[in-house]
């Protein structure tokens, strides 16, 4: 196997959802711009292209909704997973260490070995900083992600108000509308069933060959063992 | 603004340039006759008439729609291409409801 192949085999995981992702957001793009063009024709309208579309309003508090329901969701995952446990899922750890752990456990400071990274090695603001980067991480991207909702959500509610012959709304009204708070709730029930289903039904089937199932022989009771 | 200029003129022809496709149609339909005749003629013709006064106003744009509030009156417009089109003209407010029109696309 050459190099390169051998790369894309080592990254085909996040190669693999990268394209999908690519793929799904340009056909968003393709349909959602024909759905608008529907209707700028019933009014005697000119259409638009797929490059102006993707700069609306109306694309943009459609992706951001979604984004930031699923960055909420790892969030969540990720914080809950620390405190929080489930007797026989292969996504909580075993039962006798809710917690941060001990340092020992982590590899960090003086229990660190020569490849940890360089801010896992010394006790300090970077230690504690590094410890809660994928949370900070995530939580960020969802910040900014139901931020940009908000925005283009209050401006896309506009546009339909005044195209129904209504008033337009600024943003701050807008975070007290039910269509704010609706496009958020509904992505967000559906991220959270998601993440219990998994949890609990990921106590009693298998997947085998993939990490976030236990090998297909372990029983039920055993809890946090990844295959 | 152009539009109410046009009126006051009672050049109908100008005043229809400024419509969207679907107001012009929705004015003829009900008129039974040209929009440039429509627009100045009738209920429509007074309304919008009575409403020439002052010119200034405000707007606001959101996306591809946008009202303009004069002191007389509310208007409604639409992007078409790259040129502004008035979707309602004539407009009171009515509470909790879309605002009534006396010219307006269907």
């Amino acid at each position: 196997m050459t190099a390169r192949r051998s790369g894309l085999r080592r990254n085909s995981l996040s190669l693999f959802f990268g394209a999908l992702f690519v793929a799904a957001l340009v056909g968003q793009a393709i349909s959602g711009v024909a759905l608008f063009n529907e209707e700028q024709r019933s009014a005697g309208l000119d259409p638009i292209g797929i490059g102006e579309y993707v700069t609306t309003s109306a694309f943009a508090v459609d992706v951001t909704e979604n984004w930031q329901s699923e960055f909420l969701q790892f969030l969540l995952f990720v914080g809950a997973t620390v405190f929080f446990l489930q007797r026989g899922s292969p996504e909580s750890k075993p039962l006798d260490d809710p917690g941060r752990e001990s340092d020992e456990k982590q590899k960090v400071a003086e229990f660190s070995t020569a490849d940890s990274p360089a801010w896992a090695r010394v006790r300090g603001w970077r230690l504690s900083l590094y410890s809660r980067s994928l949370s900070l991480v995530m939580g960020t991207i969802f910040v900014l992600s139901w931020l940009t909702q908000s925005v283009t959500g209050a401006v896309a509610y506009s546009e339909q108000q005044m195209h129904d012959l209504q008033d337009p709304v600024t943003w701050s009204q807008y975070l007290l509308l039910p269509d704010f708070w609706s496009r958020t709730l509904q992505n967000w029930q559906s991220e959270f069933l998601a993440v219990a289903a998994m949890v609990v039904l990921s106590i009693y089937l298998r997947e085998r060959g993939s990490p976030e199932s236990k090998p297909v022989g372990t029983p039920h009771a055993a809890t946090g063992v990844e295959g | 603004m152009a539009f109410y200029d046009a009126v006051d003129r009672a050049d109908g022809g100008a005043a229809c340039d400024l419509l969207a496709p679907v107001t012009v149609e929705s004015l003829e339909d009900d008129a039974d006759e040209s929009c440039s005749e429509a627009v100045l003629d009738g209920e429509v013709g007074e309304t919008l008439t009575a409403r020439t006064g002052d010119a200034s106003g405000s707007a606001t744009v959101a996306g591809r729609q946008a009202q303009v509030v004069l002191a007389d009156d509310v208007l409604f417009l639409t992007v078409s291409g790259t040129t502004w089109r008035i979707v309602a003209a004539g407009c009171d407010p009515r509470p909790d409801r879309p605002y009534d029109c006396v010219l307006e696309g269907a």
